[in-house]
């Protein structure tokens, strides 16, 4: 019965069908791509160069997301840097909070509660006012949904929040927190939380809502520039003329000044965020193509390639930016033999350090014997505790002292290899990132291992995902493992709080705490909590510093292999008052939020 | 052709796309490691916070679907690719994947399909010419360096061409689909705009391609012009130009349609490298950053949409090769 059906087909219909589909194919991708990017400006035509900041970037796809309170929202292409601001941001120069959205805030005496006070007349820019409520609404947000980026680390002391008036609001802790400010509000290194306009998200739900709707104008902040486009590769924002800071008020702000705004709208008028991969960035900056490096490679190797090239580059020094997250070789301490902290520093002195940090960043040696970042506070305090790193020498490499410990611990070598009593090799399982996360790990690779297998270790290395590696590390798979440890600023806290023993989850079991390797010490601990409420640099608080540094150091849980210099260069051909190692107003980084700053602070070069 | 035969092709895409999809269900759900574990320990990792994470993984599956027994989920999938609702991206939450899938898809699409059909066409001809013998010594020389072509890798050419064109040349823009401030419309401006940002691209990968083609078309001019059809031809008095596109290019170009047809059917997966190195907004860049980051969903999504687009190509072939080669047939022998 079938066969007697005909589908009315030809030589030439079908080729007439065929250019037909592709035809329609090529349309619908022409009409497809006509509709895909954000199309916020409908009278956008090529930007002026010289009126244009171009930022280079390394990061994921940029998608169609302007929620800040998504965890997987992409933090470093602009939005938070130009379009949301923050309460306050922290200087990670001088270790000082700087209020902007709010212009001051107060702790109770027993730190429970911070009462913060906003600066009167910020707008949204829909024009709606930007008041405590907004405030309180997106901190009410995190409490009750665990989805959101930032709600574990807020929810661990923020109670409740009140709004006594429209420009106060008052955060109640469960338990004393003399940090809120600097973690929470500051944007500290990544931890910062960004406002929402309660009036938009009012009635969605927040986890999934993505704040992008281009006909509407979303996503939008308070800050000084609006998104006009955005491509996967590359995020396009249009300075907003009217910014509140901007605007001119009718009296001067202080009896004192004569200034009737409060900050002048800043100087590009276009700022550009470009994804770019190291090849395309060096030749970029090289042919004025691009102003600022993106800031978030490891090592000065693309400057020295380039800096010859193109006279108007500079970056901010010789050794380039100090991340505040030292590399470092975290250490299992409940994996057998690690466990033992002298085996640990057999480890320890077995590892050329200099060797290794020269070859990471591309510079001479640095390294400081710790895993605090080389800023002026925290290098005062490990000068300070001097006495300490002479009886624990960190930073020393020695086989001979590394030998007579595995010596002691009953190791014999066999061959070029050490073997314990039975005549099985002593092995490290060492995990490290794989190069396609940041090159200079391939270098770490290789240096580690040999350096390691040099020293009679054998060595099991591998490489991995970003994924990968820190799924090894929350669960313990590992016996070193190559990592980088955020924590202190300009005040020793934040990094040793990292490892006291509460809440350690067994091996195999994903650890609820910063406490990588796991290292269990009471005393470090009550030590760390007790600083917990003493400022920073207070007498006690030193000399309890001291007694944590030297338990840290005796037992070395963790191994500071380098200081993580940035290749931070930018290109003074448009743009001038870039910060820099003598004209230190603020970190560089253009992923941080703090960016803003540098943002505010550019000036338009002369013409050359 | 009969509607037996189109029945038949038909049955055999969705069985393909079908079992495609299965297998797209199952390897991630058999392979080490844990998409929503990978993604919090990422998230957490980068931000120094581990507070909470428990709670993170515990409601993202849940929103994930990942909590349901394995038969749920698998029919559950199912109907989400007949409905073409893929669900969020693991990485990108909460962007859906058809989002991210469909802003990308179009350029794609535009770079490669245009790209392809040139290097088809420039290489099978070129091809042709190789061994055609009335084709002039001077021209056959001339033509052999792209045959050299084809064993560079074309991310190569990318990044040779983006030094060369862009920056030393400053003749082309090294990176993106637009120039910033442009927005893709029906405007002369956005149009030759967007020309420029895809032709280095698509100059890439033509470079490297057309020289399979004419390797492929060379091997199969050199059988047919040896055949006992091409001397009947020439005997018969016939024109050179007819001798060569009716009886010679038309004759050989039959297995070079085939690996044309596949070709057109992979468009969709982007071409990854190219696409990084130039930031071109496609799916091939999209991909590539799905698999650094263990995006479980947005790789599952690409792949079915992969899968899709070579099933429809290979039925496309079925159903149009009985008419470009009349040797063979829609019936059964």
């Amino acid at each position: 019965m079938l066969r007697r059906f005909r589908l009315p087909t030809s030589r030439s219909t079908v080729w007439r069908a065929a250019a037909l589909l592709l035809i329609t194919i090529l349309a619908a991708a022409a009409f497809g791509a006509s509709k895909s990017p954000a199309q916020l400006d409908e009278r956008a035509a090529e930007l002026p160069r010289a009126q244009t900041l171009y930022v280079g970037r390394t990061g994921g796809p940029l998608v169609p997301n302007g929620n800040p309170l998504s965890p997987a929202a992409v933090t470093d292409a602009g939005l938070r840097q130009a379009v949301f601001e923050q309460l306050f941001y922290f200087n990670w120069i001088n270790g000082k909070v700087k209020g902007w959205l709010a212009k001051s805030f107060k702790y109770n005496s027993g730190f429970t509660q911070l009462t913060v006070d906003l600066r009167s007349g910020i707008t949204w820019n829909d024009g709606k006012p930007f008041t405590s409520a907004d405030v309180a609404y997106t901190f009410n947000l995190l409490l009750t949904t665990p989805t959101l980026a930032n709600a574990g680390i807020v929810q661990t002391t923020l109670k409740s929040v009140a709004t006594p008036s429209r420009t106060r609001i008052v955060f109640n802790f469960s338990k004393p927190d003399r940090r809120f400010v600097g973690n929470i509000l500051a944007g500290y290194i990544a931890t910062g939380v960004t406002i929402v306009p309660k009036h938009i998200y009012e009635g969605q739900n927040a986890a999934t809502f993505t704040f992008w709707d281009p006909a509407r104008g979303w996503p939008f902040g308070t800050g000084p520039y609006r998104l006009t486009t955005q491509e996967t590769s590359r995020a396009t924002y249009t300075r907003n003329s009217r910014w509140w800071a901007a605007k001119r008020l009718l009296r001067p702000l202080t009896r004192k000044s004569k200034r009737t705004k409060f900050h002048e709208l800043p100087a590009p008028r276009y700022l550009v965020y470009q994804t770019v991969t190291p090849d395309i960035e060096a030749q970029s900056l090289v042919t004025d193509r691009l102003d600022l490096s993106s800031g978030n490679i490891n090592g000065l190797g693309t400057w020295h390639s380039i800096r010859g090239q193109n006279k108007l580059l500079n970056t901010w020094s010789k050794n380039g930016f100090v991340d505040p997250c030292p590399i470092s070789l975290e250490l299992n301490a409940k994996a057998e033999p690690w466990d033992d902290p002298q085996m640990r520093w057999a480890l320890n002195y077995a590892i050329d350090k200099r060797r290794f940090s020269n070859l990471f960043n591309q510079t001479a040696p640095y390294i400081t014997g710790f895993v605090f970042p080389d800023y002026p506070r925290l290098r005062a305090v490990l000068k300070e505790n001097k006495a300490v790193f002479d009886r624990y020498p960190s930073t020393m490499h020695s086989l001979q002292r590394s030998n007579q410990i595995l010596t002691s611990k009953g190791y014999r070598k066999s061959g070029n290899r050490w073997v314990n009593a039975q005549g099985r090799p002593l092995t490290v399982n060492l995990k490290l990132f794989s190069p396609t996360v940041a090159a200079s790990w391939g270098v770490a690779r290789e240096t580690l291992t040999q350096q390691l297998e040099s020293a009679g270790f054998t060595v099991n290395s591998q490489a991995l995902d970003f994924g990968g590696l820190a799924t090894a590390l929350s669960t313990g798979n590992f016996d070193a493992l190559g990592w980088f440890e955020c924590g202190s600023i300009s005040e020793p806290w934040q990094t040793l709080y990292r490892w006291r023993n509460e809440n350690l989850a067994p091996i195999g079991q994903r650890n609820p705490t910063p406490n990588n390797s796991r290292w269990d010490n009471a005393r470090y601990t009550a030590i760390v909590n007790e600083m917990a409420l003493l400022p920073g640099f207070s007498a006690k608080a030193k000399q309890l510093t001291t007694e944590a540094l030297t338990i840290f150091l005796r037992e070395l849980p963790v191994i500071e292999l380098t200081q993580a210099a940035k290749t931070i260069i930018y290109n003074t051909k448009y743009w001038k008052n870039w910060p820099n190692e003598k004209n230190a107003y603020f970190q560089p980084q253009p992923q941080l939020y703090s960016f803003h700053e540098v943002l505010l602070n550019l000036k338009t070069a002369p013409k050359r | 052709m009969t509607l037996r035969y189109f029945i038949g092709r038909l049955g055999f895409f969705v069985a393909i796309v079908w079992a495609t999809a299965t297998l797209n269900f199952v390897i991630p759900r058999i392979a080490p490691g844990d998409p929503i574990e990978d993604t919090v320990a990422r998230l957490t990792a980068a931000g120094q916070s581990t507070e909470g994470a428990d709670e993170l993984i515990a409601a993202y599956r849940a929103q994930l679907g990942l909590d349901d027994p394995l038969v749920v989920q698998y029919f559950s999938y199912l109907k989400a690719i007949f409905t073409l609702d893929l669900g969020y991206s693991a990485a990108l939450f909460p962007v859906r994947v058809s989002t991210l899938i469909t802003d990308a898809l179009p350029w794609s699409i535009g770079l490669l399909t245009v790209s392809t059909l040139l290097a088809f066409v420039i290489g099978s001809l070129f091809g042709a010419l190789l061994v055609w013998p009335k084709t002039p010594r001077l021209a056959r020389l001339a033509l052999s360096p792209f045959m050299i072509l084809s064993a560079v890798p074309y991310y190569l050419l990318a990044i040779l061409l983006s030094f060369i064109v862009a920056f030393k040349l400053n003749l082309l823009a090294p990176t993106g689909g637009t120039s910033p401030g442009i927005t893709p419309a029906w405007s002369i401006e956005a149009i030759v705009d967007i020309v420029k940002h895809a032709t280095l691209p698509a100059l890439s990968i033509i470079l490297s391609a057309v020289g399979f083609w004419m390797l492929g078309m060379r091997g199969m001019m050199v059988t047919t012009v040896g055949s006992d059809h091409m001397l009947l031809a020439e005997a018969k008095g016939l024109r050179p130009r007819t001798l060569f596109w009716r009886h010679g290019v038309r004759t050989a170009i039959l297995p070079q349609i085939t690996a044309l047809t596949l070709a057109l059917g992979e468009v969709v997966s982007g071409a990854v490298l190219v696409e990084v190195i130039f930031g071109y907004p496609g799916i091939g860049g999209l991909f590539y950053q799905a698999i650094r980051s263990n995006d479980f969903p947005l790789i599952q999504g690409i792949s079915i949409v992969l899968a899709i687009s070579i099933a429809f190509a290979i039925l496309v072939l079925d159903l149009i090769y009985p008419l470009i080669d009349p040797r063979i047939s829609y019936r059964r022998r």
